[in-house]
């Protein structure tokens, strides 16, 4: 199964939520800046990566996690790539996750100085604050995906 | 295969060049099937409009960012292993394709017909050579 992990910069929430999906964040302590900044993609991300949709590894049952940052997509992302792979005849090997309802105010503001402006010195403290706040909230995403793919596989 | 028409508006000149291709008659844009249906449009999911005589399945899509979708759609069609043999995707662009998303964005209660049918049916008519240039390239 292919599951994708997307926000509006495909740089911050759905990093993590992959992170964490992957293993690569332990789930009962939120990590430090450090730690933040060794995830791939972590708000490293520029202009040209919208859209894309990126590799981030597998997981212990094979799944594909992949990240993507659409903009102001929306939900309505999600029944794009839906409807796009039921074209395909590959509905049930995909699972769309939109992380932007925990998303709060630090990460818009930060995530928007850091990567939007360039002012990376000025984003990228509030943005890590931002996701520390948030943290628990993209761990409660994460188990229920995985929940989600249990019942699908 | 499927071939995807892919604009900023699914139920305007998106669908309209999906129709074109289907050779299915456009000069009356209020008899094309799903025209300006905004509630169709507003789910995000590709609009079935009907298949050729090569058997290819034809879809329509409205998308905000078409440069940002296509990518994500090309990217998902090899994330599932497919290929183009599988999925076309062709964008279709006109003057005033900006004005005709914002426009699906304004609520019917505010007068619906105007903002969703007359207004774009007069920029798709100025448009319509421009969108069967699209099909032809």
């Amino acid at each position: 199964m292919k599951i994708i992990y997307h926000c509006y910069g495909g740089s911050h929430s759905s990093v993590i939520a992959a992170a964490l999906h992957l293993g690569l964040l332990a789930k009962d302590r939120i990590p430090n800046e450090t730690e933040l900044m060794a995830i791939p993609y972590f708000d490293k991300t520029t202009n040209a990566d919208f859209g894309s949709i990126r590799f981030m590894g597998k997981d212990e049952y094979n799944n594909e996690v992949y990240v993507l940052g659409k903009k102001n997509g929306g939900d309505r992302y999600s029944n794009l790539l839906r409807g796009i792979a039921r074209i395909l005849g590959e509905e049930e090997q995909l699972l769309a996750i939109n992380c932007m309802n925990r998303v709060n105010m630090f990460m818009k503001m930060g995530g928007f100085s850091s990567r939007k402006m360039g002012l990376v010195s000025l984003g990228r403290p509030v943005v890590v604050q931002g996701s520390r706040k948030a943290f628990l909230e993209l761990v409660n995403l994460v188990e229920i995906t995985r929940l989600r793919v249990m019942h699908m596989v | 295969m499927n071939i995807l028409f892919l604009g900023t508006s699914g139920v305007h000149h998106a669908l309209i060049a999906a129709n074109i291709y289907l050779k299915k008659p456009v000069a009356d844009f209020n008899s094309i099937s799903d025209f300006a249906d905004l509630a169709l449009e507003s789910s995000g999911f590709p609009i079935y409009v009907g298949e050729d005589k090569q058997g290819n399945q034809v879809y329509s899509l409205g998308v905000g960012d078409v440069e940002m979708a296509q990518k994500s759609i090309e990217d998902l069609r090899n994330v599932l292993g497919r290929s183009a043999n599988d999925l076309v995707v062709k964008s279709v662009s006109i003057k005033g394709e900006k004005l005709m998303a914002l426009l699906n964005h304004i609520p019917a209660s505010l007068g619906g017909r105007l903002w969703h049918r007359l207004i774009p049916a007069l920029i798709l008519k100025s448009q319509l050579k421009a969108i069967y240039r699209n099909i032809e390239q």
